[in-house]
């Protein structure tokens, strides 16, 4: 017998232990307690944007739910809108070369944009009566289909008859800063 | 900051209702107010009023609602007033001036309790004066 046969005779073999198969259900319920604290810890911290299912699974809670369906419904409702000069006068000139003001005739454009439903409360309608627009839709539709319509009105202003007899031709309109 | 004491403007689809609204009203309206009163004889609570009329399909417009808002900061009442659509198709533009004018004095009734200590009671008179005169209409 070795030194090492020697040293390890007294101490009996030991097997490991039988592990007993887990049982589904535990895993089942510590999932739960899982979701649990964590819809506790999303109401206490203020996230109320979470809320559980049934199965215990996390989902968004019905507000924020009904949010997105309503933002889903609002890309479908997008108008695209021509402002015209209610009077003659000058008006700022985002699209003219050295100058911040045009002299527009009543009814001459001064911006194509698009709007959707939620816009108002951002931006507010104040600036078309303060700035002495008029303001009228062209188009009704997607939010897609409105882009597109804006694109094809800003691309086409310099070939308006309002445009072309002008000194220097804008690229734009005026009240438009950038193409889209 | 509005550019005038009594500001009009409009928000109407591109159509011959359109038309009947801003092309000659808006700006007829807005004229004769400015000229015939003064909005600091009624007190210095008010500083503007800025009234946008719906002249939109509201079976179509979901987007544009009426609106009563009161600035403090500038003293300025800014009004979004929806015209009664139905009315507008067969009305001359005429007629639809005198809507607008009927529109614009209720819509000023509505507004009242926004703005305390201003004499509406006077305003309300003489906006109706105005826009019930039948020099307005000619």
């Amino acid at each position: 017998m070795n030194t090492v046969s020697k040293k390890y005779q007294s101490v009996p073999m030991r097997l490991p232990a039988p592990q007993n198969p887990r049982n589904p259900r535990v895993a089942l319920r510590i999932l739960l307690l899982g979701s649990c604290i964590l819809a506790l810890v999303a109401a206490w911290k203020g996230l109320g944007f979470l809320d559980q299912d049934a199965g215990g699974a996390l989902i968004l809670s019905s507000e924020r739910e009904a949010q997105l369906q309503q933002r889903l419904r609002r890309l479908q409702r997008c108008e695209q809108y021509v402002l015209r000069a209610k009077s003659n006068g000058f008006y700022p000139c985002y699209a003219c070369v050295g100058d911040t003001q045009i002299f527009l005739r009543a009814g001459e454009v001064w911006k194509y944009g698009i709007s959707i439903r939620g816009q108002k409360g951002r931006y507010g309608n104040n600036w078309i009566a303060a700035r002495g627009l008029n303001y009228r839709v062209q188009y009704r539709g997607s939010v897609q289909a409105c882009l597109r319509q804006e694109a094809l009105k800003i691309y086409h202003y310099a070939l308006l008859p309002e445009n072309i007899r002008r000194a220097v031709p804008l690229m734009r309109p005026p009240g438009n800063k950038v193409d889209l | 900051m509005l550019y005038t004491a009594f500001v009009v403007s409009s928000i109407v689809e591109d159509n011959s209702i359109g038309d009947k609204i801003d092309s000659h009203n808006v700006q007829l309206l807005e004229q004769v107010l400015n000229a015939r009163l003064q909005l600091a004889a009624y007190g210095p609570g008010l500083q503007g009023i800025g009234v946008v009329f719906l002249g939109t399909d509201p079976a179509e417009d979901g987007i544009h609602e009426e609106e009563w808002r009161f600035e403090a900061s500038t003293g300025e009442l800014y009004l979004q007033l929806r015209l009664p659509y139905a009315l507008l198709e067969q009305a001359s533009e005429q007629e639809v001036l005198r809507l607008m004018g009927q529109r614009y004095v209720q819509g000023l009734r509505e507004a009242a309790e926004l703005v305390p200590e201003f004499d509406w009671e006077g305003l309300l008179v003489d906006v109706q004066g105005v826009v019930t005169n039948d020099e307005f209409f000619e």
